[in-house]
């Protein structure tokens, strides 16, 4: 969808056609999932959080200016939303008592990773990183983002984000599997 | 850079499929739940200060009362009209315990009281200027209105009232609603354009906690401040004035997909206005004299017409005929 589509959707949403916001979330639900997903790691998490980041997106549209695209804007409300959960989660760690089970009865500490989906080496990587790590490896590496569009995301320069890539990038190479198949401990280099 | 871990990364993460997603019909039902939560809560504050006499919102539990809905060309309900008769409210009124009734009556009294205070203040403002009147509430009042979350921020001690700009001719209102709709200069039968206003969104500049803070400070029972009044437009009102009578020609933009009104006109009925569903109604006075009006939402649009006049003044064939026109009007 072209961004003047965009536009013109949303502006008809803030006069009141809230049947154009279905268009909307046809639009980004899929790559706003895909981020979550990521992100957190898990597939029920990632759908809770898809529909939060809507939600809540709609909920606030008075707020969005078009001062940046309305995709960075979205971006931007689930990076604030994952790096909650993670958060939350790295809580739960630290204060098991506390944190072990939530309302619902869920264990996010068993739930953390979503075994079905991410493999060990992943997995060990993945834990490693911060929302805001993750979030860059996403969509410098799987998404092929630029610098500039990512700096829009992430509201932070491009040089800024550069210097800080390479060095998620080789925190992300010390964990990585050798091509053997053993482990790398750091000392080893791939 | 060693391209090695970013590739392997790259491999890896591709690698691990993403399964499909369909949040579509969750996200929007909670979106259209919230709403309509908030759209029954200032309901209800309309229903207890505005028009006590009839409860807004109970007319799901009186059996029998009348709907009409308005479809679009593609079959879709854009707007419904339900009929609330005297009668009907006055069977409902008897349904409740004295103590209520009581209670109504104040209330209806109070709201009376209130009611003169805002048109003496809304005619001694300066036309196009906007007024903010803060109300001190009542012990229940502020217990009534705690938990409740009103929509676009509309606080419910708060009164906005403007008066409007009187036009003269449709060339003056031309240039500030021109692009939205067109009225005509006259009407079919003979009916110059006598004038016209343009109505706004309440503006809600207003600083409620000053105004509280004045009105504790003074004792005062309310405090009314001037306050910069709203671009947004809500609706238009046209007055056609023969010798005959008035016809007056109102047009809104809806807010939302669904809308709808309650009337206690006694007989309503569906007709059509070129190609859009309309709804006719005719409310009989103790006098024997009698109102009409027809309602409508121009097909393509947010735009709802509604066209009144006294039954002396237009027939229910003549005000269709002027509902047509002005419906064709570009």
């Amino acid at each position: 969808m072209e961004k003047t589509e965009i536009e013109r959707l949303l502006i008809e949403i803030k006069a009141g056609s809230l049947e154009q916001y279905e268009l909307i979330i046809d639009h980004y639900q899929q790559p706003i999932f895909t981020y979550c997903y990521h992100m957190l790691g898990h597939r029920q998490d990632a759908e809770d959080a898809v529909q939060e980041v809507l939600f809540r997106a709609y909920e606030h549209l008075d707020q969005y200016t078009y001062s940046l695209s309305f995709s960075a804007w979205l971006y931007r409300i689930a990076y604030n939303h994952c790096a909650n959960v993670l958060k939350r989660r790295k809580l739960s760690r630290v204060l098991p008592f506390l944190y072990n089970r939530d309302q619902d009865g869920r264990n996010y500490v068993e739930e953390s990773i979503d075994s079905n989906y991410f493999g060990e080496p992943l997995e060990q990587i993945w834990k490693r990183l911060s929302a805001e790590e993750r979030t860059l490896i996403f969509l410098r590496v799987l998404e092929e983002r630029e610098y500039e569009e990512i700096s829009e995301l992430m509201d932070k320069k491009a040089a800024a984000l550069r210097k800080q890539f390479e060095r998620v990038l080789k925190k992300c190479k010390r964990y990585l599997p050798t091509m053997e198949g053993v482990a790398a401990n750091g000392q080893k280099s791939v | 850079m060693d391209k090695n871990p970013f590739n392997r990364m790259q491999d890896m993460l591709r690698a691990k499929p993403v399964p499909k997603v369909d949040v579509k019909h969750k996200v929007m039902a909670a979106i259209r739940a919230k709403e309509n939560k908030e759209e029954k809560v200032v309901k209800k504050k309309i229903g207890l200060l505005v028009t006590v006499g009839m409860l807004v919102g109970a007319s799901s539990v009186w059996a029998g009362v009348e709907m009409i809905q308005l479809k679009n060309e593609k079959g879709e309900v854009i707007y419904e009209v339900s009929q609330h008769t005297d009668q009907q409210q006055q069977k409902m009124l008897e349904r409740l315990s004295p103590e209520e009734r009581a209670k109504l009556d104040a209330l209806k009294k109070e709201s009376q009281q209130r009611s003169k205070i805002v048109t003496d203040i809304m005619n001694g403002l300066k036309p196009g200027t906007t007024a903010a009147i803060y109300w001190v509430p009542t012990k229940e009042e502020e217990e009534r209105y705690k938990d409740m979350k009103f929509v676009k921020g509309k606080h419910p001690n708060v009164d906005v009232v403007t008066k409007p700009v009187e036009y003269k001719g449709w060339k003056e209102m031309e240039p500030l609603v021109g692009e939205m709709f067109t009225l005509p200069a006259e009407l079919e039968g003979g009916y110059p354009f006598d004038y016209g206003v343009i109505n706004y969104e309440d503006s809600d500049k207003y600083d409620v906690e000053a105004m509280k803070a004045e009105a504790i400070k003074h004792n005062k029972k309310y405090i009314v401040k001037e306050i910069p009044a709203s671009n947004k437009f809500d609706s238009a009102s046209v007055y056609y004035k023969s010798q005959k009578g008035n016809v007056g020609v109102e047009v809104r933009l809806l807010e939302d997909d669904s809308n709808g009104m309650g009337t206690n006109a006694q007989n309503i009925e569906k007709v059509m206005v070129g190609k859009n569903e309309a709804v006719l109604a005719k409310h009989t006075f103790k006098d024997g004299s009698a109102s009409q009006w027809i309602s409508w939402v121009k097909n393509g649009t947010k735009l709802q017409y509604m066209v009144d006049a006294s039954e002396e003044v237009a027939s229910k064939d003549e005000l269709i005929k002027i509902a047509e026109q002005i419906n064709e009007t570009k």
